[in-house]
């Protein structure tokens, strides 16, 4: 029985689908139509009670949250594919840190931008200004420590790649693409190109192929 | 070589990190930063942890900051000592990772600012947002049901043992259990607040306490 996700189009499942596709491990996904609220009818909420995406359904076993499904899928299939968890306990410790960074203090202000310019319409709220402001400073304080970071470090947990520079992938194509702020990327030098490398994985080009938004 | 940890004892995030060294028996050091006097957005610490946060750890050559990261590693390193944080097998941790990351995304992103509003600004002598809090209190509220149904049929949030799920929750609900309204809230419901009251009679959290000067 082959390993199903929940949600595909949107951006917190591409964490799962690019983990499964760097892994070369097999999926079917179930599209979940949000516009309808198909993620508050009880069918979705046993799957996943706080009626978000991805939901994850691999046999009998059901899981979600986006970053405890990559670690799931980066351990069960550790011997294939690149190791995405590091080589030793340290070095995991090292990819726990980066993810928790990018779960903690880069996901949320992103996810306001996300939210106020790219959806605020289509979901019926009025775009909050001055959030979006105030979210942009913040995730730009953020990126001034990753351009250091990242100046002495070729991925974010070392020298190779990990689950945590995956985990930026949704979200940041969001705000180089349809939230018009490239430039927060691009202007710092280290950053760009760490975003260049990841975002050109065939991995994430394949995820982006086949599970993009309908246009 | 002993741990250190570099934080204030009272503060949730360095909590996180001393319940985890309490529950697996490891010997540290804690060292104190003064958060009053923001000593954590001072350069000798952004050296420790860019972000100007706390805690960090320093252990012989390796260091590491964000507490769930920091607890992670050492219930890993230390699997075989005192209690198991992480389950019994990949399924049974991925369920451990799954309630640790509700914990993040659901829970904190409420309970923190909560705190921040009722029990940090007070005491800075700021003005507190009562705005938001009503607000964050209903969104709190639904939260807490979602708790308390996992709970009913759950003894703990991954199943029948205590785990890095339920621990990753105790340091905010501590704060948030000082405040009336939240206890009642806590209170109405059964399965919840059985849970709280199961896990916060463990000896790692009374110890906790005592550090923490309760």
């Amino acid at each position: 029985m082959v390993l199903k996700v929940y949600g595909p189009h949107f951006a917190s499942p591409k964490r799962v689908l690019v983990t499964l596709i760097e892994k070369g491990v097999a999926f079917e996904t179930i599209p979940v139509d949000l516009m309808k609220g198909e993620h508050k009818q009880p069918a979705y909420l046993a799957l996943q009670p706080f009626g978000t995406v991805p939901a994850v359904v691999d046999g009998d076993y059901k899981i979600f949250e986006s970053r405890a499904v990559m670690r799931y899928v980066a351990e069960k299939y550790r011997s294939q594919g690149p190791d995405l968890l590091g080589k030793t306990v340290e070095d995991r410790g090292q990819v726990e840190q980066w993810l928790d960074v990018e779960a903690t203090t880069y996901h949320p202000p992103l996810l306001n931008l996300t939210l106020h310019i790219m959806f605020a319409s289509v979901m019926g709220f009025p775009s909050d200004e001055k959030l979006i402001k105030e979210s942009e400073e913040k995730l730009a304080g953020v990126l001034d420590v990753y351009e250091a970071h990242l100046s002495k470090s070729k991925y974010l947990a070392g020298d190779f790649v990990s689950l945590a520079d995956l985990a930026h992938l949704p979200f940041t194509d969001y705000l180089v693409g349809p939230i018009g702020k490239a430039y927060m990327i691009k202007d710092r030098k280290h950053v760009s190109a760490w975003w260049d490398d990841i975002s050109s994985r065939p991995a994430w080009k394949e995820t982006l192929a086949k599970y993009s938004f309908p246009a | 070589m002993v741990v250190k940890l570099y934080g204030q004892v009272t503060a949730a995030c360095p909590q996180r990190v001393l319940l985890c060294f309490l529950e697996k028996e490891i010997e540290f050091e804690i060292i104190h930063i003064d958060l009053d006097t923001f000593e954590q957005k001072k350069t000798e610490h952004l050296l420790r942890q860019p972000f100007g946060q706390v805690p960090a750890i320093e252990d012989g050559d390796f260091k590491l900051f964000e507490s769930r990261a920091i607890a992670r590693y050492y219930a890993t390193k230390y699997a075989d000592q005192g209690t198991n944080l992480l389950g019994k097998s990949l399924e049974h941790r991925a369920i451990v990772d799954q309630w640790a990351d509700v914990e993040t995304h659901y829970f904190n992103a409420l309970a923190h600012p909560i705190v921040i509003n009722l029990i940090i600004k007070p005491r800075l002598g700021e003005k507190c947002d009562v705005v938001l809090v009503e607000e964050l209190k209903v969104k709190l509220g639904v939260v807490l049901d979602i708790y308390n149904n996992r709970l009913s049929s759950n003894r703990f949030l991954a199943g029948e043992e205590f785990t890095m799920a339920d621990l990753t929750h105790m340091p905010a609900m501590g704060y948030l259990m000082s405040i009336t309204d939240i206890n009642q809230m806590v209170k109405a419901r059964g399965s919840f607040n059985r849970w709280w009251e199961e896990i916060s009679d463990r000896p790692s959290w009374k110890k906790l306490m005592v550090l923490a000067g309760h």
